[in-house]
């Protein structure tokens, strides 16, 4: 017989299991029931409210198995087709690869023609996945040499028009990581960073497409580019001054992000600006500086830190204060092994920063209170 | 008028299928028609390729006493124009340059790439030339893994590999296939 503790357990960690797969339908008959209870929401508008919202979709155990099967298959005649490989005819094995893409890109055409954009994204990203390695596999297949660099940009442009072509964002984030890829694989060449521009587009469309990935890829690939410039420059004091100027740069542009309308773009951007802003600081005196130019770097980044943490704070953005709060961590770090862990003038100097920062909060609250 | 979503899928699609198979009959275009030349390959086990796996190859000669190893030429660490000569039947470098028509004055046959000099092995202070044309690789299928097996069993150890080496009109190697002691092993494409 269970026992009442027993039966407590049991409803709790089934509300466990249930609560992360209750749909939006049912929390909100569990509101409704509440406000009816409450008296404001009027019990006869109960269903109707409710009637409003469709129903979630669920996979049945028998569409749950076909889609199993599906992926069955395809594991197995992927697997085939890998172990009879070098045996398939070169241009048979190219045939192979032509049909996947252009199976991929009409399924993704027949998608969109049934107006199914999870569908048509799906497929259009595969599809850009298939030129991507199609690119490689036929120079293997051929025998031919190609330049790593190339082949990622051209899988890149072919991702971005299947993307533009299909409003497929997940295409569009893999052009953005091969451009990311291609730069990182000629960092050591003076070209210009394509990571750049596909960057910039990507964030452009991630407000139109509602796609969070894109503002994501987009801030990255900003970084990378823009790091990709310390490729230009030979010497460890130009080199230092142009970190200096990215982090500026970062800076500017995590302000620049400030006016994106759409808050949950404005908020990916920012905080991945601010953490460039912080890392390309960081390096720029991270190594290499010493005497007064490393005492002004460090106490800039104390400051740094310490300004991060308080906007972070009044504007609500979480990266920002955590940014703050792990550059703050870093540079007590870094100053303590500056300062070869001689512990007192380690103590000087945290005393002086904390006066410092306790004497703006001072200054900050005056100022609050000063206005009516 | 805007094409509608379909149609711009698949015209995409069609454009880079397209843009394959054009780069593949471009290739091989430029394969069938480019100049074939014979270039000594070393690090060839020819055991290997019955695996059916790639196999990593080298072109390296003797340094001729005529080739100036690290010329000062400011694009030696850039792409470049290799100038190559026939001498005994295999094609050897004769010169580098940032540009072909500077690599044509140095040898009859240009193709992009370029050489390194290293000593050899031997620790005598001589030095062998390691040419790099791009083409560090290639795939045997089981048929063409089978064949080179029965002419090793006709013929024994191999001792001397050549890659048969095509130079297309763009400058650019392209393999066509292996020299194995004179007994041909053609990559077919089709």
């Amino acid at each position: 017989m269970a026992t009442p503790a027993l039966s407590v357990c049991r409803k709790r960690r089934n509300a466990a299991v249930s609560a992360p797969m209750a749909s939006y339908k049912s929390r909100l008959a569990a509101d409704l029931d509440r406000w009816v209870a409450g008296g404001l929401v009027p019990p006869e508008n109960r269903a109707a409210i409710l009637a409003t919202v469709p129903d979630p979709r669920r996979l049945d155990s028998s569409a749950t198995l076909a889609l199993l099967g599906t992926v069955l298959l395809g594991l197995s005649v992927v697997a085939f087709v890998a172990a009879n490989w070098n045996g398939i005819p070169r241009i048979a094995r190219f045939g192979l690869l032509i049909g996947l893409l252009v199976a991929a890109g009409a399924g993704g055409a027949l998608a969109a023609r049934q107006a199914r954009p999870h569908a048509t994204n799906a497929l259009l990203s595969f599809a850009a996945l298939v030129f991507a390695a199609s690119i490689g596999l036929t120079g293997q297949i051929f025998d031919l040499a190609g330049d790593p660099r190339t082949a990622l940009y051209t899988a890149s442009v072919g991702a971005v028009l299947l993307g533009l072509a299909g409003r497929s964002a997940g295409a569009v984030l893999l052009s953005v990581v091969l451009f990311v890829a291609g730069d990182v694989v000629g960092a050591d060449a003076k070209t210009i960073p394509l990571s750049l521009p596909a960057g910039a587009i990507a964030v452009w469309l991630s407000p139109r497409w509602s796609a969070r990935s894109l503002a994501h890829a987009g801030a990255i690939a900003t970084i990378v580019g823009l790091a990709h410039g310390l490729s230009w420059i030979e010497g460890a004091d130009p080199r230092q001054l142009l970190m200096l100027a990215l982090a500026a740069t970062s800076g500017g542009l995590a302000v620049a992000a400030q006016r994106i309308t759409s808050p949950p773009q404005r908020g990916i951007l920012v905080g991945w600006m601010v953490v460039g802003a912080m890392f390309f600081f960081i390096m720029t005196g991270l190594f290499g500086a010493d005497g007064p130019d490393r005492i002004v770097h460090r106490l800039a980044w104390l400051c740094g830190g310490a300004g991060l943490i308080v906007a972070g704070r009044s504007l609500g953005h979480a990266v920002m204060t955590g940014t703050g709060v792990v550059g703050l961590l870093i540079a007590v770090g870094t100053i303590l092994m500056d300062l070869g862990l001689d512990l007192l003038t380690a103590s000087a100097l945290f005393g002086l920063g904390a006066l410092l920062v306790l004497a703006v909060g001072w200054w900050l609250r005056r100022r609050a209170k000063a206005v009516p | 008028m805007m094409a509608s979503l379909p149609l711009r899928i698949m015209l995409a699609t069609a454009l880079l299928a397209g843009g394959l198979c054009g780069f593949v009959f471009y290739e091989s275009v430029q394969r069938d028609r480019g100049t074939e030349v014979q270039i000594r390959v070393q690090g060839v086990d020819p055991r290997e390729l019955l695996t059916g796996h790639s196999v990593l190859i080298r072109f390296v000669e003797q340094r001729p006493e005529t080739l100036v190893c690290f010329p000062g030429d400011p694009v030696h660490d850039e792409p470049a124009w290799l100038a190559l000569k026939i001498r005994d039947g295999v094609a050897v470098p004769a010169g580098m340059a940032g540009t072909r028509e500077s690599a044509l004055e140095q040898g009859p046959l240009v193709v992009r790439g370029r050489f390194d000099c290293a000593p050899t092995a031997l620790g005598d202070g001589s030095e062998e030339v390691v040419v790099d044309l791009g083409i560090k690789r290639f795939h045997a299928p089981q048929k063409e893994a089978e064949a080179l097996e029965d002419l090793l069993r006709n013929n024994g150890a191999a001792t001397d590999v050549r890659a048969l080496v095509s130079i297309g009109r763009d400058g650019r190697a392209r393999l066509k296939g292996l020299l194995i002691d004179g007994e041909r092993l053609s990559l077919d494409w089709w």
